[in-house]
């Protein structure tokens, strides 16, 4: 198994109150509570998606920044059989497990439950864009470019992956949120750039 | 190539893969009503020994929570048996888990990082002398399995030699509650593929693999394995079983006779019939299946670890175990459940694993 070259197609980050996609910034504003934020993306990418409104804030962060890359790239064009998912994170889902555990001795709710696995957010998108292909949810101390590398490396050589959503989504509480996104492709000449450890961390560090 | 070697398991039914062995080949069950436990469920668990383990543990560190505790203990006893160089750079650890600490957050230590995943995996990481940083596979219900697909690649890519993997969960209030509320608990012990099926029997328990590039005497190889999402919905399956499918379909690429599956089989009506879809869309419905939850519930997050060491060991000794708790078999599409205990050639074997999320896992195992 030998790895394949990849290319970065395109990244998408969200922190906070600012969203940049390669090396512009495409959005800022003063407020940067995520209820404010992520009414202002919800309106701004004129999504219209009653399932938004049941998501844990995760899974809306996740689904946010999904739409901004789908905007910039669109994911339909891909073989949806063959666009995977590999996402990562610190918190898993404390924010909702928190949430969850204060309703245990009255009436826990099955529809918060759902919500306290990491991979529900990868289900959240894979559902909006009838994407069927590989997944992959790991939990790190801190953002982990060279793991995410490698993991992407080895399914495209292991697999018919064809595109990858590689990336770290990440939510703490209302003031502390972050999401990058790249998308993978297979190495196809000189449209977009090199996809490695150093590129991810450039990107994630921009977004600071 | 990579190979399952060295294995563990610790759950209600014993704390060696041998004595769970024993346990299963008798037909007997862990489920059980639990009465003095530390939250009420009018359904029946599968539950390890508090005891038991406290005494088993008594070398390792006290600050450990059960959950690291049999996570340790799973550790302790594989290491202890394989020669590996836990030290060396060509070395890694990974923690297949759903929940793991969760139960603190009920606790006053809701705000201790041991409530992050990575910390207790490090933590358990660093205890046992591992220099690589340890990996955490969070994916629901197919953490174990997704684990060994990514060993799997680690060695074949030749960045790792060994990667040893515990999967881990325990049974606690946080788990009970949410399951309850999805009414998805069966008040007798889970009965898998049976037509009175009626929810699931959660399960606690760890089970450790060590997947390496070169065999020993008693070992499996990993030939295959790969995932998919159904794209349908987030707590229910595909009813057409379209991620499991696609799933055994790019785990599976050739013609090749299957010779036993080792089905997810959590016993809802939901995922049982949407397995006997996909085994059937895969053209595999000729190939005898179980499911193991009803000999120790649903495992969550170490079921995809313990269930590949059951299917191991059934390949070892050309052996397959009935499927507990299926009396009446009855899912939308027939499958070949076994009845009972029964002595026939083991050559290339699946194991299939789905969960909440879309998610679906298979891998392809030969001897």
């Amino acid at each position: 198994m030998t790895a394949e070259k990849l290319n970065i197609r395109k990244f998408i980050g969200i922190n906070k109150n600012k969203v940049y996609t390669d090396e512009r910034l495409i959005f800022n504003d003063p407020d940067s509570n995520f209820k404010t934020i992520g009414k202002s993306l919800y309106n701004m990418l004129k999504c219209s998606y009653p399932k938004y409104y049941k998501m844990d804030n995760l899974s809306k962060l996740t689904f946010l920044v999904t739409e901004m890359l789908n905007k910039e790239v669109n994911l339909k064009q891909f073989n949806p059989d063959k666009t995977a998912i590999i996402l990562s994170n610190s918190e898993s889902t404390l924010d909702t497990d928190r949430k969850f555990t204060s309703t245990i001795d009255t009436i826990p709710s099955p529809a918060v439950f759902v919500y306290t696995l990491p991979n529900i957010a990868t289900g959240e998108i894979s559902i909006r864009y009838g994407l069927k292909g590989e997944n992959l949810f790991l939990v790190e101390e801190s953002f982990n470019p060279k793991i995410l590398v490698e993991q992407t490396e080895m399914l495209f050589a292991d697999s018919d992956t064809e595109v990858c959503i590689t990336g770290w989504t990440d939510y703490i509480d209302q003031d502390r949120y972050k999401a990058c996104l790249w998308l993978i492709e297979r190495y196809s000449g000189s449209r977009g750039r090199i996809f490695n450890a150093p590129e991810l961390q450039n990107d994630f560090n921009m977004t600071e | 190539m990579a190979y399952i070697n060295h294995d563990n398991i610790i759950i209600s039914l014993g704390t060696s893969t041998d004595e769970v062995l024993s346990q299963i080949h008798a037909g007997i069950t862990g489920i059980k009503h639990e009465h003095n436990y530390q939250y009420l469920t009018k359904s029946p668990v599968s539950v390890v020994s508090r005891e038991k383990i406290e005494k088993e543990t008594s070398s390792l560190n006290s600050n450990l929570t059960f959950f690291e505790k049999i996570t340790s203990l799973s550790l302790q006893k594989v290491l202890s048996e394989s020669l590996i160089d836990v030290a060396s750079p060509r070395t890694l650890f990974i923690l297949s888990t759903t929940k793991g600490n969760v139960g603190l957050l009920k606790t006053e230590q809701k705000d201790s990082r041991d409530v992050f995943l990575h910390h207790t995996a490090g933590k358990i990481s660093r205890l046992f002398g591992f220099k690589n940083d340890p990996v955490v596979v969070c994916n629901a219900c197919i953490s174990g399995v997704l684990a060994i697909i990514v060993a799997k690649r680690y060695i074949d890519s030749g960045k790792y030699d060994n990667v040893v993997i515990t999967g881990a969960d325990v049974v606690n209030e946080f788990i009970v509650a949410g399951f309850e509320s999805f009414k998805s608990m069966s008040e007798l012990p889970c009965r898998p593929f049976d037509a009175d099926r009626d929810g699931l029997s959660l399960g606690e328990g760890a089970g450790t693999v060590v997947i390496s590039k070169d065999p020993s005497e008693k070992s499996i190889r990993v030939v295959s394995g790969a995932s998919a999402n159904d794209a349908n919905h987030i707590s229910g399956p595909s009813r057409t079983g379209e991620g499991l499918f696609l799933a055994i379909k790019n785990t599976v690429k050739d013609d090749s006779d299957i010779d036993f599956i080792s089905a997810h089989g959590t016993a809802t009506p939901y995922n049982d019939d949407m397995e006997s879809f996909a085994i059937h869309r895969a053209g595999l419905d000729y190939a005898p299946v179980n499911s193991f939850k009803g000999y120790f519930g649903h495992t969550l997050g170490a079921a995809g670890i313990i269930e590949t060491i059951l299917t191991k060991h059934s390949m070892l000794q050309n052996l397959v175990y009935k499927s507990l708790g299926t009396n009446k078999p009855g899912t939308i599409k027939n499958l070949q459940i076994i009845d009972q205990n029964k002595k026939i050639e083991l050559k290339r074997c699946l194991k299939l694993s789905s969960g909440f999320g879309g998610c679906n896992a298979a891998i392809l195992l030969e001897k």
